[in-house]
């Protein structure tokens, strides 16, 4: 996931087309510049990925094919648990759903469960 | 078969890591299978052989630089003392200088495709580090080579007479300035236009960059040049529909599709235009932003300057009445009843220039190009500021007909990008045109505010910088270095959700139009020419060129030359620098009476083909057929078409065909000297 | 005993790989030999399987990337040949990864080096070609009068090894008499 960062060129439609990046600390673009240059962590602290609404605006955007959506939630993810294959997520859903799992990264999840909107 | 065998030095790019003098010296022992599994008695000297029916390596040596004179010299003298059959050198890659040394040989009265390269220096000495396993590698190669040199046969090049015509596949600048300079170099030419004149998008334009020179007026000087040239003949609103054959000597079929107007009568007077019922077509050559009528002449300085009736919206050929325009010309030149020509011509050489399109946007409906009247594409933009267009030069949106307080231009829509709905490449123009376009509003509409969002701005060409930053600090256009998300249309304006990237913050604004810059394609036909021409195309679609930097305009089909957007994004200079490039390329065939066709092609052996034909479909060019041999069904090569793949040889189950040069016997003689 | 490697790499991309990687001093096993052909697709699968009875260890075919061939549809045909050739050798008891099948364009000398340091590592990890090697070679010798062979391939190859093997016996008058009237 990490290494298609470096197909972004910085044009920004992804924060153009975000609903939310003028609420957010840092735009789509720069996630994906941040984690591009070592980051990581730094985007995990952020306001933003907890903003992100996963309506894949950006990826439909994206004239690179960067997912920055993705990235988002794998910060939320944190250590990894909700990857993008569809099956496990669910699976993880219902067996981890509880009081500290944030709502957005269900709600994320559960869309992600479905296919990406354009 | 006397064979001699020479190692270069190469100074000390072979040497070094080689034992030359050595490998001289091995080449000479044993017999052709290698000296330590079959004979360690044969004697290393220069002998005279035996019997004339033994091949044996009588002459061997090393030389410092074989490709200079004084090495190809010891070549030709030795083949002269030694009285050599088949010579081998140990040298760089064939891909070098098998030309040079088969010249050589040649001039030694020996038969050049008696001589094979053992390429010890790319494949060799340069790759690896350890002599004694560099030097063993270069024998088993100067064996393998030794063994292929004796199975080879003499080869003699063909001949075959250069029609002295040429065809120009497409009318626009490209096409139009190459067939003007093979004219000019006194050949004829045809130049085949689908549309009904020739000029292609560059009439369309309405100034170009970076002088601002007005398009038309630079355009159809050129084009009346090209009508009037006695060795052109135009065949407009007409399609090359086959293309067969091969350098010197193509032949195309050219379908004249039914113009309605008798090109001859017709003098141009447009009272048939008048009295045409069906006025609301969309006019092509506006883009679609006026309407024309059924019966048209595409634009006022066209080239004929004759009208043609489109037959999807004519009254009577589509009701069966009408005829209102007949009734209309006094010179009788209407003619309802011409039907499709086809005209069969002969060919030396073929100009592809069949242009280009811009992407359509349907998949981008983020910028609303279909929902909103005032969001157009660059070329709509040519035709809304040029004097000749639907509002006569003057900027006025189309919804309403108002000027602009804002224009918004949107660079890279389609360019750059690697998903699906776009393409990979940058389209090379829009960065300059765009410059243009903001300064010709500017020029009318100081007051009007403009606005430019890019990713990057690329400038590389003559005065192409000082261009772009005239527009900037001479004429106040604003560039902001972003992509736009969005366009919505809303209350009779456009609002932009943007990015500022410098800025690193959202940027929205209300404009009242917006123009994209839309990505190039090649144009929908080029796919099928191509395929008729056999010539290779990219991934993109673009017309590949032989070599992308030393044969830029020529295509890897022996005979046909490329120029223009066909081949890839260009500018008008360049397309026409190209032009002349490839029309060059092509007088240079035309001037020859006769060609030297490649004599390593495919042979048939009519003792032992069984007839099953698998071959004819393996050949991509049509080289084989049974038609016309000896006996039926028994294939033939046509050596002038064959280009020597070899793909037939492999595919013969019997062993009849076998490629000239590569043959299955010398092909497996080095494998055998390789495997030992 | 290194491991012996043949490589039969096309005119117009391979081959310029190869000379690319020579250019570009990208050092590559020197088991690796090439023999140059117009286009992949004059790879005959006799010419692979002959390899590999003399004693070759691994046999590489190298051409254009699918839709770059210099002669169109040339690749095309090699790789629908090559297939067919890996079920033969599975056939015939020999494992699949002595072929490999590979697209080398003329840019691609880096590609090329690793390609031929690879597929030798991979061959070396086989071991020798013992299978075949030599044995229908020796059978083809004993059987030299065999004028049932329909294949006319078949007979020249047959033809070949009379001389190869006979080359320096009392037999080599008249083979290579034979030989000078095929050529």
């Amino acid at each position: 996931m990490i290494s298609m960062t470096n197909k972004c060129m910085q044009c920004g439609r992804c924060s153009a087309a975000c609903p939310m990046a003028t609420e957010m600390d840092l735009p789509p673009h720069m996630w994906v510049y941040r984690i591009n240059n070592g980051g990581q962590s730094s985007v995990q602290q952020t306001e933003a990925i907890w903003q992100c609404l996963s309506c894949f605006c950006c990826e439909a955007r994206c004239p690179r094919g960067v997912k920055p959506a993705h990235l988002a939630e794998e910060a939320r993810g944190g250590q990894g648990k909700f990857t993008n294959d569809k099956g496990k997520l669910l699976e993880n859903i219902s067996a981890n759903a509880n009081d500290k799992i944030p709502r957005q990264l269900l709600v994320a999840a559960l869309r992600k469960a479905g296919e990406p909107c354009a | 078969m006397r064979i001699g065998v020479f190692v270069c030095h190469c100074g000390n790019n072979i040497k070094a890591t080689v034992d030359v003098a050595l490998l001289a010296e091995r080449v000479r022992e044993g017999f052709l299978w290698g000296a330590s599994s079959v004979s360690p008695s044969v004697s290393p000297s220069v002998s005279p052989s035996a019997s004339p029916s033994v091949t044996s390596v009588v002459f061997s040596a090393d030389y410092m630089y074989l490709c200079a004179e004084g090495g190809q010299k010891m070549i030709t003298d030795a083949i002269t003392e030694h009285g050599l059959e088949g010579v081998v050198v140990c040298a760089c890659s064939p891909r070098m200088h098998e030309a040079t040394f088969r010249k050589a040989a040649q001039r030694a009265g020996l038969n050049p495709y008696k001589l094979e390269i053992a390429n010890i220096r790319e494949q060799c000495s340069w790759v690896h580090a350890d002599k004694k396993a560099a030097t063993d590698k270069a024998l088993s190669l100067a064996k393998a080579a030794i063994a292929k040199v004796k199975l080879a046969k003499p080869l003699f090049p063909g001949e075959n007479t250069v029609e002295k015509r040429a065809l120009v596949i497409g009318g626009g600048i490209a096409g139009i300035q190459a067939a003007l300079d093979i004219a000019e170099a006194g050949f004829a030419v045809d130049l085949v236009e689908k549309t009904p004149s020739i000029g292609g998008k560059m009439a369309q334009l309405d100034k170009t960059f970076p002088t601002l020179d007005c398009s038309a007026c630079i355009l159809t000087p050129k084009m009346v040049e090209a009508a009037s040239h006695e060795n052109i003949t135009l065949h407009t609103y007409s399609e090359v529909e086959k293309v067969e054959g091969f350098v010197g000597s193509f032949t195309a079929v050219i379908r004249k599709k039914a113009r309605g107007v008798n090109i001859k009568k017709c003098t141009g007077c447009g009272d048939c235009l008048a009295a045409c019922p069906m006025k609301k077509i969309p006019n092509e050559f506006e883009s679609g932003m006026a309407n024309r009528t059924a019966i048209y002449i595409p634009f006022a300085q066209a080239v004929p300057n004759v009208p043609v009736i489109d037959r999807n919206h004519c009254a009577y050929f589509k009701n069966g009445k009408c005829k209102r325009c007949e009734g209309a010309c006094q010179p009788k030149a209407i003619d309802f009843s011409q039907e499709d020509e086809l005209i069969a011509e002969r060919y030396g050489v073929i100009v592809a220039a069949t242009g280009y399109e811009p992407i359509a946007l349907d998949a981008f409906g983020e910028y609303g190009y279909h929902d909103n009247k005032d969001v157009i594409t660059s070329l709509e933009f040519e035709r809304l500021t040029n004097a000749s267009g639907p509002t006569g030069g003057k900027l006025l949106r189309p919804s309403d007909g108002r000027v602009p307080k804002r224009v918004t231009f949107i660079q890279c829509v389609g360019s750059r990008d690697a998903t699906a709905r776009g393409k990979p490449y940058c389209s090379k123009v829009c960065c300059m045109y765009t410059a243009k376009h903001a300064i010709l509003i500017k020029e009318k509409h100081p007051e009007t505010d403009v606005e430019v969002f890019y990713i990057d701005v690329r400038t590389p060409g003559k005065s192409f910088e000082e261009f772009y930053r005239r527009a900037v600090e001479a004429y106040g256009v604003r560039y902001i270095k972003g992509q736009v998300g969005k366009v919505i249309g809303e209350n009779g304006s456009l609002r932009i959700q943007a990015m500022d990237m410098l800025e690193n913050g959202r940027y929205d604004s209300v404009t009242d139009l917006v123009v994209l810059a839309a990505a190039v394609e090649p144009s929908a036909d080029t796919k099928k020419i191509a395929r008729m021409l056999a010539a290779p195309a990219d991934v993109n679609g673009f017309l590949s060129e032989a070599h992308p930097k030393l044969r830029p305009v020529e295509s890897a089909t022996a005979g046909v030359f490329l120029c223009g957007m066909a081949n890839g994004p260009k500018d008008i200079p360049e397309t026409v620098a190209q032009a002349s490039a490839a029309a060059c390329k092509a007088i240079g065939i035309l001037m020859k009476d006769k060609l030297v066709t490649n004599p390593c092609t495919a042979k048939a052996d009519e003792d032992l083909c069984n007839g099953c034909g698998l071959c004819v479909g393996v050949c991509p060019y049509g080289a084989i057929s049974s038609e016309g041999g000896a006996f039926p069904r028994v294939v033939c090569v046509n050596s002038a078409l064959c280009q020597g793949c070899g793909g037939c040889a492999a595919a013969c189950p019997s062993g009849a065909m076998d490629l000239q040069g590569f043959s299955h016997r010398q092909i497996t003689a080095e494998v055998d000297a390789l495997c030992l | 005993m290194p491991v012996n490697i043949v490589a039969f790499c096309c005119n117009w991309c391979s081959y310029a790989g190869a000379d690319l990687a020579g250019t570009s001093r990208l050092a590559y096993p020197s088991q690796v030999k090439i023999i140059r052909v117009p286009c992949s697709c004059r790879v005959d699968e006799a010419f692979v399987l002959r390899a590999f009875i003399r004693g070759a260890d691994g046999v590489i075919v190298c051409g254009c990337h699918l839709g770059d061939c210099h002669y169109m549809t040339g690749n095309h045909h090699t790789k629908q040949r090559m297939e067919a050739l890996f079920g033969l050798l599975e056939f015939m008891g020999m494992e699949r990864e002595r072929l490999r099948l590979e697209w080398i364009s003329a840019s691609e000398g880096a590609k090329f080096a690793d390609t031929m340091a690879g597929f030798t590592a991979q061959v070396e990890k086989l071991g020798k070609n013992e299978r075949y090697a030599g044995k229908c070679f020796e059978a083809a010798d004993a059987e030299t009068t065999n004028t049932e062979a329909t294949d006319t391939e078949t007979a020249d190859v047959e033809a070949m090894d009379v001389e190869a093997t006979d080359a320096e016996t009392a037999d080599t008058e008249t083979t290579n008499t034979k030989a000078a009237e095929d050529i």
